[in-house]
C-alpha cells in the first residue's frame, strides 16, 4: 500500500483566543484521478467486497508536540495533546469530510514542533497503535516505541509541522494598547504616561513582528531567541 | 448600534483616517514641515486597529466601546451621524444652543455666527451658509424639527454612591422651558469589580416637575446594562439608593451612565419672532 502522509497532511487551524491551546487538523483524504476515493493520491485505494479500502478506522493518527528553546542548554518541553487518534466510529467514507482534530496545549509562547504518525491499528503490524492503551507498540518485541525512535524509523508514515505561537505576548500587547486608550481618555495623548506606554508598546510590537518574520523565513532559533528576550524584558519595562 | 457594527465602522473609518493623514504628511513633508505628530497619529491608529481587530484581545464589551469612542473622537473618525433626520448632522455646530435653558431669537442671533455654524472647515463647508443654519434654528423654534444631543457619559464614582443613602443625585436636569426633553438612549454599565448590590438597590429614575415617571432598579451585579425605551419626557434623571436591611452600602465599584436626549419644541409656545 502506498499511502502518502507528509508535512502537508497536517495543518494548524485555530488558536484558542484565550491562549489555552491550538488545534491541529489532518488533511488526509481526497479522490484519485479516476474518481475512486482512497487514502492519498497514488495507488492507495482498492475495493474489497464492494467496500472502498483502506478504511479510516484502519489507521490511527498519533501526534506529539514539543516547545523548542533557543539554547541547547534549555530542554524542549513536551506538550500535552488531546484528541481522537482513531476514527472507528465514523461511517463517513469520504475522507475529505472526516478529520482528526487535536488540541495542543500552549504551555508558553514560542516555537512548537508537532510530529504526526499515521499508524495501523492492526496488532499484527510491525509498529502499531494500541487503541486500548493509547500507546505505540512494536508487534515483534511487544515493547512500547519511544517517540524519537519513531521519528528515525524507516517505513513509518510521518509528518512534521512547526508553528510559532505568540498569543500570550499578543494578548499582553493588546492589553497595553487598551490601557493606552484609557490613559488617553483621562490624561490626553500628550501626557508623559501616555507617551511612555506608547514607547513600550512600540518596542513589543517591533520585537514581535521581527521574531515572526524571522520564523517565517526559517530562522527558527533566532525567532525563538528574540521572543524569549522579549518575554524576559517585560519585568524591566515595569508595565502594570 | 451593536458593538460588532461599531467595530466594523471603526475599523473602516480608522483605516480611511490613516490614508487621510498620510496625505497630510505627503503634502507637508515636501515643504520641510514637521510631520512627526502625524506620524505618531498614524502609529497610534495602527496600534488601535491591530488591537481591535485581533481575536486575541481580552477587552470586554465596555472596554471595547470606551476605547473605540476615545479613538473615534480623538481622530474625529466619523462624519456627523445621520440619525435618520437630515438636519441633525448640520445642526451640530449650534450645540451651545442646546445647553441654554431658554432659547430666544436674540440668543440665536448673538451666538449663531457663520464661524461656529460650519461643522468642519473644508469639505463640509459646502453644507450651508450661516443663514441656512439660522433657518434651521428657526425651524426648531417653530416646533418643526427636533434636536438631539451627542452621546454623553455620566460617571458615578464610588464616593458618590457611598453618599447616596442620604441624598439623591441628579444626573441630568432640564428646566424644560418651551420644549420637552426626551430620553433618546440610555444605558448603564456597572464597571468590573462592582460589589454594591449585595443587599442594596440602586434606583435610577426620571422625573418631570417632581413626578416620578420611570424607575429602573439595579439590584444585581449581573445586570451589566439596560436600555431605556426612548421617548420619555423628563425634566431630571436622578439616582438614589435603597439600602438593604442588613447591609448598608459599603461595596466598591462605579457606574457609567451613557445617555442621549433630544429636545422637542412645544408647538403651542409663544415664539418670539
Amino acid at each position: 500500500m502506498n499511502i502518502v502522509f507528509n508535512n502537508d497532511s497536517l495543518e494548524v487551524q485555530t488558536i484558542d483566543a484565550s491562549g489555552g491551546f491550538f488545534q491541529v487538523v489532518d488533511k488526509i483524504g481526497f479522490a484519485n484521478a479516476d474518481g475512486e476515493e482512497g487514502f492519498n493520491r497514488i495507488s492507495t485505494s482498492y475495493v474489497y467486497q464492494n467496500e472502498p479500502n483502506p478504511q479510516l478506522s484502519d489507521y490511527a493518527l498519533v501526534l506529539y508536540a514539543y516547545l523548542n528553546r533557543s539554547k541547547d542548554s534549555l530542554p524542549t518541553i513536551p506538550v500535552n495533546i488531546n484528541g481522537e487518534n482513531t476514527r472507528e466510529d465514523s461511517d463517513e467514507q469520504d475522507y475529505n469530510k472526516v478529520a482528526f482534530k487535536f488540541n495542543v496545549e500552549i504551555v508558553d509562547d514560542g516555537w512548537y514542533t508537532i510530529y504526526g504518525f499515521l499508524l495501523p491499528v492492526n496488532t499484527n503490524s510491525g509498529i502499531y497503535f494500541n487503541k486500548t492503551t493509547k500507546k505505540v507498540m512494536d508487534a515483534s518485541s511487544g515493547d512500547e516505541v519511544a517517540v524519537q525512535s519513531l521519528i528515525d524509523k524507516q517505513g513509518i508514515l510521518s509528518a512534521k509541522i512547526e508553528k510559532f505561537i505568540t498569543v500570550g505576548i499578543e494578548r499582553k500587547l493588546y492589553d497595553y494598547i487598551g490601557m493606552l486608550a484609557d490613559i488617553g481618555v483621562v490624561k490626553g495623548y500628550n501626557d508623559k504616561d501616555y507617551l511612555s506606554l506608547q514607547q513600550k508598546i512600540l518596542f513589543i510590537d517591533a520585537q514581535l513582528m521581527g521574531s515572526i518574520i524571522k520564523f517565517n523565513d526559517g530562522y527558527t532559533y533566532k525567532a525563538q531567541e528574540t521572543l524569549e528576550n522579549l518575554k524576559n524584558s517585560f519585568p524591566f519595562m515595569k508595565l502594570k | 448600534m451593536e458593538t460588532k457594527d461599531k467595530i466594523n465602522d471603526f475599523l473602516i473609518a480608522a483605516r480611511l483616517k490613516i490614508g487621510e493623514i498620510s496625505e497630510l504628511i505627503k503634502n507637508n513633508a515636501r515643504f520641510g514641515k514637521d510631520v512627526q505628530k502625524w506620524v505618531m497619529d498614524i502609529t497610534d491608529l495602527r496600534l488601535f486597529i491591530m488591537a481591535v481587530e485581533s481575536p486575541f484581545n481580552d477587552w470586554d464589551e465596555l472596554d471595547m466601546l470606551k476605547r473605540i469612542d476615545y479613538v473615534s473622537s480623538r481622530f474625529n473618525l466619523y462624519k456627523p451621524v445621520n440619525y435618520d433626520i437630515d438636519w441633525l448632522a448640520r445642526f451640530r455646530p449650534v450645540k451651545t444652543l442646546l445647553k441654554e435653558p431658554e432659547i430666544t431669537m436674540d440668543y440665536i442671533y448673538k451666538n449663531v455666527s457663520a464661524k461656529n455654524l460650519i461643522y468642519e472647515p473644508g469639505e463640509n463647508a459646502k453644507w450651508g451658509s450661516g443663514e441656512l443654519y439660522i433657518n434651521e434654528a428657526l425651524d426648531f423654534m417653530m416646533g418643526k424639527i427636533t434636536m438631539e444631543s451627542d452621546f454623553l457619559r455620566y460617571k458615578v464614582t464610588n464616593q458618590d454612591i457611598l453618599n447616596l443613602p442620604n441624598q439623591e443625585m441628579e444626573i441630568i436636569s432640564h428646566p424644560s422651558q418651551g420644549y420637552i426633553t426626551q430620553v433618546s438612549e440610555l444605558f448603564v454599565v456597572l464597571n468590573a469589580g462592582t460589589t454594591l448590590f449585595n443587599d442594596t438597590t440602586l434606583r435610577l429614575y426620571f422625573e418631570n416637575q417632581g413626578d416620578i415617571l420611570h424607575i429602573f432598579d439595579l439590584n444585581s451585579a449581573e445586570n451589566q446594562y439596560f436600555i431605556a425605551v426612548p421617548g420619555v419626557g423628563f425634566s431630571a434623571l436622578k439616582l438614589s439608593v435603597l439600602p438593604g436591611e442588613e447591609n448598608p452600602v459599603n461595596g466598591t465599584g462605579t457606574l457609567d451612565i451613557y445617555y442621549k436626549y433630544r429636545y422637542v419644541k412645544l408647538a403651542s409656545d409663544n415664539i418670539p419672532i
